[in-house]
């Protein structure tokens, strides 16, 4: 298996392996740097505004990870699956959540904040996106914890529950925002399959450190 | 690859705090789910199957300093205590792992009035975790799955994959979430709780129950340590998802399908060979057509279907394990459980609706679930 394209965001900056495809020192809170991000893709994609800040971050970096990639056409949709990790859950809106329920005076919960109140809700975004229908697993870890991605995602690779896989990490907490995704895909699937990493742990780790 | 069995099972919801408890009262018909008027939590009514906070206080204590823990923490604790104490499985070992699939954990400890006694990253899933399999003096890190309302089925099919590997020789997975003003205002403000007693497939079914509660599998790759005659194993699951919408089920059912015709093909099955299926069956007018359409596309409209969510109401990360160590209990006395709230056949495609108590040989058992975000997920047990 391969890792044919990585994407990381962190500290206002968006890199595919080692280049930069998006930075901006303009803007400095995260809501601003992601909706800067968005736009410079140029994509009509409305719903992307109402998203929580935890699927603004994955969305994006999904839409960086698979520009281009066609992944929806070379594989059947339910053998496409995502696997990622987090670990702070989606707190940014559980505490926006938890403002409208504090005080009796002022209750109004709403389901349109409630829904987000669900960290795997970014998964869902990225695969109505994409029409992605294979697996969805949520992995709730201190720090991105690349052992134990290649493991299970080498698992189900093994089993054939899949034969592709977004794997990765996204976690947002008030400013602090990173994510990080892999396309992990079958060398009998890539053309000029020499340019490319081999999937396994320690790969994962350079590609995240760099 | 090896062989995955189930060496141990607990639940505690309303309905009590041992497997007899459970079957006993479900045998029997008798729900957990009560009208609930505690206006300084919830201003609004509601159904909903809560466990006796006096008596889990009681049970804990026998255990454990119940100031180290918060309630989520105590309900998973002695879930997995309850369901270790009767196994020879060594919790401490360093070949025993954790499992641990909830949706939102102590997620009440973000009202800091509420609960102000605990350190506040206790909030954290993967803190909480720590939390719980230090109780055990197990030093290996516990997994957390959080994929909304099928984390539990998520989790099982995490610790078989990771079992039949080899990587471990046992697994504790437990399920839990507890009743909190953040999520019975967030599923009053959907608008998707019954007025009752929830009807899951029913044509008058309005809604949900939510549940609290804490279900415990233990599972192991040490045949040896099996009774060979009541051995289920977990051979086979899947997820997926809708690709449709965040909150609303797939018109379809596509996504259910999907899970359910790759879990068939991971266990090495066809659908004539499902005996039974434990369905999600909430109760909400469309989950329960999705299902239907789901299972008919599949080929398992002969399979006969129950829900378990009108007993103990929608206990979210625990539902995936609690209903699967149900439905695994039915397997080995050949029952099949009544869909309490079950009166009138209402959804869109021909399914066999379980109605009362039912002997059958179940060689092969479904379970499934599916949840916000589209997701779906499905697991088989086999004698």
């Amino acid at each position: 298996m391969l890792i044919t394209r990585s994407v990381h965001i962190t500290h206002q900056r968006i890199t595919c392996y080692k280049q930069t495809v998006f930075e901006t020192s303009d803007v400095s809170i995260f809501t601003e740097f992601i909706k800067a991000a968005f736009k410079s893709l140029n994509t009509p994609y409305p719903k992307f505004y109402k998203m929580d800040t935890l699927s603004k971050l994955a969305f994006v970096a999904s839409e960086f990870l698979l520009h281009d990639q066609d992944i929806a056409q070379r594989y059947a949709p339910e053998s496409i699956g995502l696997v990622f990790q987090n670990a702070a859950s989606s707190i940014d809106i559980d505490k926006d959540h938890q403002l409208t329920i504090q005080e009796r005076a002022n209750y109004f919960p709403s389901p349109a904040l409630f829904v987000y109140t669900l960290p795997n809700i970014m998964m869902g975004e990225i695969c109505i996106r994409n029409k992605f229908f294979g697996e969805n697993a949520l992995f709730i870890t201190e720090k991105f914890d690349a052992q134990l991605l290649y493991n299970h995602v080498t698992v189900m690779l093994a089993k054939h529950k899949m034969d592709t896989c977004i794997a990765g990490w996204a976690n947002v907490e008030q400013e602090q925002y990173e994510s990080f995704l892999l396309l992990i895909e079958p060398e009998t699937m890539v053309s000029n399959s020499k340019e490319f990493r081999t999937f396994d742990a320690a790969n994962i780790l350079k590609l995240y450190t760099i | 690859m090896h062989n995955v069995f189930v060496v141990g099972q607990n639940a505690i919801t309303s309905l009590g705090f041992t497997l007899d408890e459970h079957i006993d009262k479900i045998k029997n018909n008798i729900s957990g789910v009560k009208r609930i008027d505690d206006k300084v939590l919830f201003p609004e009514s509601f159904y909903a199957s809560l466990i006796d906070n006096a008596l889990l206080l009681q049970h804990f204590t026998t255990i454990g300093n119940s100031d180290s823990y918060t309630k989520f923490e105590q309900l998973l604790i002695l879930s997995a205590h309850l369901a270790l104490k009767d196994s020879t499985v060594n919790a401490a070992s360093d070949k025993t792992i954790f499992i641990i699939s909830t949706t939102k954990g102590n997620i009440n400890l973000l009202d800091t009035r509420q609960c102000d006694s605990f350190p506040a990253d206790r909030v954290y899933l993967w803190k909480a975790a720590q939390q719980i399999v230090r109780f055990f003096g197990n030093n290996i890190t516990p997994i957390v799955i959080s994929n909304a309302c099928i984390s539990g089925v998520v989790a099982i099919n995490f610790a078989n994959d990771l079992l039949s590997s080899g990587a471990y020789d046992n697994a504790v997975v437990i399920g839990g979430d507890i009743a909190t003003k953040f999520v019975v205002s967030g599923f009053q403000s959907f608008k998707s709780m019954s007025f009752g007693i929830c009807k899951p497939f029913d044509a008058h079914r309005d809604g949900l129950n939510l549940g609290e509660g804490a279900g415990t599998i233990l599972l192991s790759t040490q045949a040896a340590e099996i009774d060979a005659k009541q051995s289920i194993k977990v051979i086979g699951g899947a997820s997926s998802n809708d690709a449709n919408h965040i909150s609303g089920p797939s018109r379809t059912g596509d996504g259910l399908y999907f899970a359910v015709t790759k879990a068939m093909k991971q266990a090495n099955i066809t659908a004539q060979d499902v005996d039974f299926i434990s369905a999600h069956g909430t109760a909400t007018p469309f989950n329960d057509d999705m299902e239907a359409k789901a299972f008919h596309r599949a080929g398992l409209y002969d399979a006969p279907i129950n829900s378990l969510k009108g007993y103990f109401g929608h206990t979210l990360g625990g539902a995936g394990i609690i209903e699967s160590v149900i439905s695994i209990e039915g397997m080995k006395e050949n029952l099949m459980f009544n869909t309490l709230g079950y009166e009138e056949f209402g959804v869109e495609e021909p399914v066999t609706i379980v109605d009362h108590l039912t002997e059958k040989e179940q060689n092969y058992i479904l379970k499934t679930a599916s949840g916000f975000g589209g997701c779906n997920a499905a697991v088989i047990f086999a004698k």
